[in-house]
């Protein structure tokens, strides 16, 4: 059977492409231009050209899984549909009202997001459900459908209905879909209860239309990438990975679209579970770092952790509360504004500071030659030695060292009171400390201990900052993958394909009753294999597991439990009971005893099985004597002379050395500092091993 | 901006600071995850703070409010007094609702724990909660005095040496509506308090931190930053008098705040007298109110700490509704408290019209609810918002908590934890005050009382005859309104509502900024 599957992962500035050859072990990655004014165009074209530069045809293609910036863009730029709403009498506003919380206490000036949909597109029929879910206001059937014609008066190309309680029933929620749909046959609608069927209205409304918003856009597009990819004979299964690192095909993608804002954060995370995994290292925590901002996320035997809510298109990039929140399952990672773009700077405190505004790419940092004045972490960077001026993305980029020390001496050394050396470790250190105090917050959060952790590190600025992160954190190893630069889309084709569903019924664990559960479980396995079944081999079987949200009553946060397979009896709320209890114990230090529990929303996953996928590493020629460079290092003093390898040219399983050294290949640069060790293991890994006993 | 010699080099002294927020942040995470009641995990009724040995704040977590980040120090030092340093022993977990030590009024529990390294005292972790309940006749502005308002705490030990002083939770298990969700938020706050102690003691051990210096330096540089911006204020004495509705007769609060070369002195002599009802901000409450919008007109950037305040005073008579005497009642201070925001922005608009906002449609409103249903009883505090002040470059907000920061419970919830149906929730479209920038709208919320039994209602709630008053010719917004089934009621009284009435609460709108442009 021929098994090649191909990853296309659509970025802000570039398209990757990732072939694999299973039956062959062959690997084929290819970069080209993003096209913003139609992204489908760069990704036909980047196919065409990857395919004849390596000699191959489409016909062995037999799966394609796709990550894409477009929906969280969309949200951001406000790019969506004209979209309305219906939603229960009397609460039109609930999307304009949000949670009159202010995410920064001292500033008076504070924006909040204005909501998708504006007033009068916002449409109330008389309907209510109660809180357990009864009908108390029957549906106004008549009144939906004059809602719905209004809308059409205003060209709206999508409607969100949102109901309260809608979670807990969504008889009323469908029966108006259906009433919309006949009355507008051609515009997109998103119901609550099939979106985000959980409680907190403001939440779940706002999630809702956030769908709506941007379904129109995802389906024209999954089509047209459908067809388009189909008119050049890659007539194959289009998958798309979803926020959470799970697969959904074109169809349930363009239904629910909100559910993959974050597929190339998600496929990031995989590739760095993937590799460390591979090489025996578990768990792990994510690392990648851009231009602008670092992401972290902590993988656990491959899984990225989860959450059932994020926040996206906020008014202040960095402050949490000031976006839309979408309650959907996403890897829970954190962005910090920490890039090789971030601007230092002086603060008001005659403290230094850096990012999170920062450089991008124009006017970019000083050291770019291209207007930027600022100076920068990647300034700082290369006045230490870290970056090779010559060797900058593979050295199709001159760096202008004379500048980097001018801005930084202009604008930080002297202001400060240091020398420009200081000034920028200075930048260094305290990028390195900015996500190292997020990370560890993140990690607590969890409920971890981060010295347990590995440190994978990407992107382009990841593994020049990555020792410094992980020994912060108390660390003890960092694995940069090879091509690390470029190495996210890879996570595309790590992943099992897998599709998680979930229900909400809340029920108290001593109340419940089993039949009503069984049924709904039984629902969602069928379904959720149903739609899996695309992307099992022959003859294969998708494993399911299922889980439950729970909490102690009237907790406003649940912990997600895994429950037992089975038929929901005594022994099965036992042994979920039990499950609990374990699992608040680890997260929290204790149980309390004697308080009962409930059981709030009921998920379901099905897996296939994990398919086999290798980074490979670029080997060339013997091990070459390394040049010799002049590196400042934080802890050190002075600078040291250290040797600078070529990353191709290490070869594969080879001894430990000492650092200091610093390693170079195309895409991005390994900075070593004395006295760790450092080896490539025989996948091509670069593996740290930071030494003990010194900490900043 | 001027250096301050700190004794750290700029890039340490920032890493260090941030670290101590980190850990504040977290405890804050652990006690929203870990709580019971909705105040802490929904409506953010809650504050973590760090404090140095002596009880000067370090650090407070990002998102903490107001009023508990600026008297959990106070609560903190009369701790030290009444427990000098020699009796406490690690393990200690220290408590109090006294509303003159504390926070103001009953509801609101402090939580203190000391941090000792090798046997000596080096900081201590602080929190401060607003419990579901704290028995009483449940908080209304017409308690007579404090013993009406519930059960109250003296300062004692919650934890000795770590074992649990089982007779004071007893005591609080008795005396509570809801005593699962009371004992459970309080552990969840000492849950909060030992991870903040865990994590400090860590950083001091493996950055072998010298905490005394630290604490010196974070003080030193956030004053000199506050004395700074005072000093770009014009000297000279700044007025103002801000009405409130009172109960009886309206009340006002008189400021004359002086602004000295770099200090601010803030006197409200001839503010009204305290009063027999439950209005009364004790000194402590009304520090915090006054020092925080000051905050937010000088240095809204550096994080928040002792040294912030310290060119700071603020003295209003004892015997005033600033500084009641015990045991006058307190339960809703916020009805006065709330409006110190409002006097110290009019005082200053002269001097800084860029930066003041007009009046919100303050204080935060709740609708505090108790009864019985088939689960038990059942106590709650549904929270809600007026709308923001206008300022002189931007529109208010509509329904935003000011100058508190208590989120609104989310309606579904409100139903799922008292047998009441919400029939509406909606923004009251004009209420907002007219101006050059408008002031925000207020918010309607029409709640009906379902079940079997009737409950008891008690509110806060206020501007029903005194509204938000615009700022520099901008106009008033609409003042509020609260309705029994349609008829305009007192809200300062408690009273019992029966199966299928309904109570409509209007919250104010804010006021407008600058003169309306004519058409």
């Amino acid at each position: 059977m021929p098994a090649m599957r191909l990853g296309i992962d659509i970025g802000g500035t570039f398209t990757d492409f990732i072939l694999t050859d299973d039956d062959a072990g062959a690997q084929y990655v290819w970069k080209t231009l993003t096209t913003p004014q139609d992204p489908v165009d760069g990704v036909i074209s980047g196919i065409t050209d990857c395919l004849e530069h390596h000699g191959l045809s489409t016909d062995k293609i037999r799966l394609t899984v796709h990550a894409t910036t477009l929906i969280t863009n969309a949200l951001i730029e406000r790019r969506g549909a004209p979209t309305g709403l219906i939603t229960t009498e009397g609460f039109a506003d609930l999307l304009e009202i949000r949670r009159e919380l202010r995410y920064d206490l001292y500033d008076l000036k504070i924006r909040l997001p204005d909501p998708l949909v504006p007033r009068e597109r916002r449409l109330e029929v008389r309907e209510r459900i109660d809180a357990s879910g009864d009908i108390v206001v029957p549906l106004d059937e008549d009144q939906v459908r004059s809602s719905a014609r209004k809308l059409a008066s205003y060209n709206v190309d999508a409607v969100a209905v949102c109901f309260l309680h809608g979670y807990r029933n969504p008889w009323h929620e469908r029966r108006a879909a259906e009433i919309v749909r006949s009355e507008l046959p051609n515009v997109a609608i998103s119901c609550s209860s099939d979106v985000a069927p959980e409680i907190r209205e403001y939440e779940r409304f706002c999630t809702t239309v956030a769908n709506a918003y941007v379904q129109p856009l995802a389906g024209r597009y999954l089509t047209a990438m459908r067809s388009r990819l189909s008119n050049n004979r890659v007539a194959v299964p289009l998958f798309v990975m979803l926020s959470n690192g799970g697969f959904t095909d074109a169809d349930e993608a363009s239904n629910t679209p909100v559910r993959f804002v974050e597929s190339g954060p998600a496929a990031g995370a995989l590739i760095a579970g993937h590799v460390a995994s591979s090489a025996g290292y578990d768990p792990v925590l994510a690392f990648d770092m851009g231009g602008t901002t670092a992401k972290l996320c902590v993988v656990e035997g491959e899984d990225p952790v989860l959450t059932h809510s994020i926040e996206v298109a906020r008014v202040d990039r960095f402050k949490r509360g000031s976006g839309l929140p979408l309650m959907i399952p996403s890897v829970e990672l954190i962005e910090i504004g920490a890039g090789g773009g971030s601007i230092a700077r002086v603060d008001e405190l005659g403290l230094l500071s850096v990012g999170p505004e920062s450089s991008g790419a124009e006017p970019g940092p000083a050291c770019y030659g291209q207007g930027g004045k600022a100076p920068t972490v990647t300034d700082a960077d290369l006045l230490l030695g870290y970056l090779n001026a010559a060797y900058f993305l593979g050295g199709r980029m001159q760096l202008d060292p004379c500048a980097a020390r001018d801005a930084i001496e202009t604008q930080l050394a002297r202001r400060l009171g240091l020398d420009v050396e200081r000034a920028a470790v200075g930048i260094h250190d305290l990028v390195n400390e900015n996500m190292a105090t997020a990370a560890g917050v993140y990690i607590a959060e969890l409920g971890r201990d981060p010295r347990e952790f590995t440190l994978v590190a990407t992107g382009g600025a990841g593994p020049v900052h990555a020792v410094g992160v992980a020994r912060r954190l108390g660390i003890g190893r960092v694995l940069v993958p090879p091509t690390a630069g470029v190495a996210s889309s890879a996570g595309l084709l790590v992943a099992p394909p897998r599709i998680d569903l979930a229900v909400s019924l809340p029920v108290r664990l001593d109340r419940m009753e089993g039949a009503q559960i069984d049924d709904q479980l039984q629902n969602l396995e069928r379904e959720a294999a149903r739609r899996l079944s695309g992307a099992l081999g022959a003859n294969e079987q998708p494993t399911i597991e299922r889980s439950v949200d729970m909490r102690y009553v009237n907790q406003g946060h649940e912990i997600n439990v895994p429950a037992p397979s089975g038929a929901v009896d005594s022994q099965f709320s036992a042994a979920l009971r039990e499950n609990f209890e374990t699992t608040y114990q680890e997260l929290f230090g204790r149980t309390v005893p004697g308080v009962p529990v409930e059981c709030i929303t009921w998920r379901v996953s099905a897996r296939a099985s994990r398919p086999d996928l290798r980074l490979r590493a670029g080997v060339r020629g013997n091990t070459e004597t390394p040049r010799q460079r002049a590196v400042r290092f934080a802890s050190h003093g002075e600078r040291h002379e250290t040797p600078v390898w070529q990353r191709e040219s290490l070869g594969l399983d080879t001894d430990w050395r000492i650092g200091p050294a610093v390693v170079e290949e195309a895409e991005s640069t390994t900075v070593i500092p004395p006295d760790d060790r450092w080896r490539i293991d025989m996948h091509g890994n670069l593996v740290i091993e930071i030494a003990a006993g010194r900490s900043t | 901006m001027r250096q301050t010699d700190t004794g750290f080099d700029p890039v340490s002294l920032r890493i260090l600071w941030n670290r101590l927020i980190a850990i504040v942040d977290e405890a804050a995470a652990t006690l929203r995850r870990t709580s019971f009641s909705t105040l802490v995990r929904e409506s953010n009724d809650f504050a973590c703070v760090l404090l140095d040995r002596h009880g000067n704040s370090l650090v407070q977590n990002s998102a903490a409010i107001p009023s508990f980040i600026g008297t959990l120090p106070i609560t903190v030092r009369h701790f030290l007094e009444l427990f000098p340093i020699e009796t406490l022993r690690p393990g200690d977990v220290l408590t109090t609702n006294d509303p003159w030590l504390a926070t103001g009024h009953l509801p609101d529990i402090s939580v203190v724990m000391p941090i000792f390294q090798d046997g000596s005292l080096v900081a201590l972790s602080a929190s401060v909660a607003h419990l579901p309940d704290v028995g009483g006749r449940i908080r209304s502005a017409d308690a007579r005095t404090i013993y009406e308002e519930g059960l109250q705490v003296p300062p004692c030990k919650l934890f000795d040496a770590g074992e649990p002083n089982d007779l004071l939770f007893r005591v609080i298990r008795q005396n509570v509506r809801v005593p699962d969700q009371v004992i459970g938020d309080i552990m969840a706050q000492v849950a909060a308090n030992s991870l903040a102690s865990r994590r400090l003691l860590r950083l001091i051990d493996q950055t072998a931190l010298d905490l005394p210096r630290l604490a010196t330096a974070i003080h030193n540089v956030s004053e000199q930053a506050t004395r700074d911006a005072i000093r770009d204020i014009p000297d000279g004495i700044y007025r103002s008098e801000v009405l409130t509705d009172g109960v009886d007769e309206r009340l006002h609060i008189r400021l004359a705040l002086t602004v000295e070369g770099d200090t601010i002195d803030c006197d409200f002599s001839g503010t009204s007298s305290e009063v027999d009802y439950a209005l009364n901000s004790v000194s402590n409450y009304t520090f915090a109110y006054t020092a925080y919008p000051l905050k937010c007109l000088t240095s809204p950037d550096v994080p928040n700490n002792e040294g912030s305040v310290r060119p700071i005073r603020v003295h209003a008579p004892e015997g005033t509704i600033l500084n009641p005497r015990y045991p006058a009642p307190v339960g809703g201070r916020a009805m006065i408290g709330h409006f110190l925001a409002a006097a110290v922005f009019e005082a200053l608009a002269p001097a800084l019209p860029d930066r003041v906002q007009a009046p919100s449609g303050s204080p935060l409103w709740c609708l505090n609810l108790a009864g019985a249903h088939e689960d038990g009883q059942f106590a709650v505090a549904y929270f809600l918002n007026g709308g923001q002040g206008a300022m002189q470059d931007a529109d208010g907000m509509p329904c935003l908590s000011f100058p508190s920061n208590v989120s609104n419970t989310p309606v579904e919830v409100m139903e799922h934890l008292a047998p009441v149906r919400v029939e509406r929730k909606q923004i009251r479209r004009g209420s907002g005050g007219a101006g050059t920038h408008r002031g925000g709208d207020g918010q309607r919320l029409d709640v009906r009382l379902l079940g079997s039994r009737p409950a008891t209602a008690a509110f806060l709630a206020d501007r029903l005859h005194t509204p938000a008053s615009g700022l520099l010719g901008g106009l008033p917004g609409e003042p509020g309104e609260v309705l029994l089934n349609g008829e305009p009621i007192n809200p300062k009284r408690q009273r019992a509502v029966a199966v299928d009435d309904v109570l409509s609460l209007r919250t104010p709108g804010g006021g407008g900024y600058g003169p309306p442009s004519k058409i």
